[in-house]
């Protein structure tokens, strides 16, 4: 979880605390419902002015803040919501290890190969990489829309571009004494693998 | 007032290291066999004595790859190849600024 998911739970559990808060302020009789005045004690606009919440009870406007703050939270909380997203295909003819990475795309704007921004990720687009070693990748994309029905890239058949490329230790720089390297699967502690 | 200030500087100070860190560079190129042929479908990794193993790149059609968000450092970082879980190609690299790194893996 990053800044921002912490920024909307807290967020909600604002609106939470404000709703029961108003509620129990009532039922002590902190506050009254029958105290109202002629003028409107709160009035909310959102979305420049096409939604308007307006109250001449100050003990509601409390509820209605409160909501506010869990309707909005959720509202822009939705895209951080985990989508399960339904993955099918198979692959064909290919005699190497096959991975298959999703994966999403957004336009970064890089300047001698030196990146500073921030990205909002969002779900607008999806990519299917079929990739083996030696093979030409496979790439397929699906639209949002498309996601709810789940991914499915069919029967994918790639073709070989390279022979094969045994190991050898002339090609493989020994590591300083007492460090070891730790396997593949242990990546991602820093940097990010894209493409070009 | 003075503890405050303290822990205030601290917490600047802290986001400015993040701030450094995810500024890193990109280090990006082509992985090419004995024939000059771009070799598609490998993975390529960078690997530092202190940071540990950075994500994965793994090559396009055109052999090509890029890991971005690479801290600089004085230390070298160890470039490597992976056939599937193979590896095949390691080599120390200086990673001051982007850098543009070929593999030919003859």
């Amino acid at each position: 979880m990053g800044t921002y998911d912490y920024t909307i739970l807290g967020a909600i559990l604002c609106g939470i605390i404000m709703v029961f808060g108003g509620i129990v302020l009532l039922y002590k009789g902190a506050i009254r419902l029958e105290v109202a005045s002629k003028d409107p004690a709160l009035t909310v606009e959102m979305f420049q002015k096409e939604l308007k919440f307006s109250t001449r009870n100050p003990a509601l406007g409390l509820f209605m803040i409160g909501l506010c703050f869990v309707v909005l939270s959720i509202y822009f909380g939705q895209d951080m919501a985990a989508t399960a997203i339904e993955v099918r295909g198979r692959t064909e003819g290919v005699d190497e290890q096959v991975t298959i990475r999703l994966q999403s795309q957004w336009p970064i704007d890089a300047h001698e190969g030196q990146v500073h921004q921030v990205v909002r990720p969002q779900l607008d687009v999806l990519w299917v990489v079929v990739s083996a070693p030696g093979y030409t990748p496979h790439y397929e994309s699906f639209a949002r829309d498309e996601l709810k029905r789940g991914v499915d890239f069919g029967s994918v058949t790639l073709a070989r571009a390279a022979p094969k490329i045994e190991p050898s230790a002339a090609r493989i720089a020994e590591l300083p004494t007492g460090v070891e390297a730790p396997p593949l699967s242990e990546g991602g502690r820093f940097g990010s693998g894209g493409s070009l | 007032m003075k503890q405050r200030l303290k822990l205030s500087l601290m917490a600047i100070l802290l986001l400015l290291t993040q701030t450094a860190w995810a500024q890193g560079v990109s280090v990006y190129g082509s992985v090419t066999n004995a024939y000059s042929q771009p070799v598609p479908g490998v993975v390529v990794s960078l690997f530092h004595p202190v940071y540990g193993r950075s994500s994965p790149s793994y090559t396009d059609g055109w052999g090509r790859y890029a890991i971005h968000a690479v801290p600089p450092d004085q230390a070298p970082y160890y470039i490597e190849v992976y056939w599937g879980n193979q590896l095949i190609y390691r080599d120390p690299i200086q990673v001051f600024g982007p850098l543009e790194w070929h593999i030919m893996l003859n």
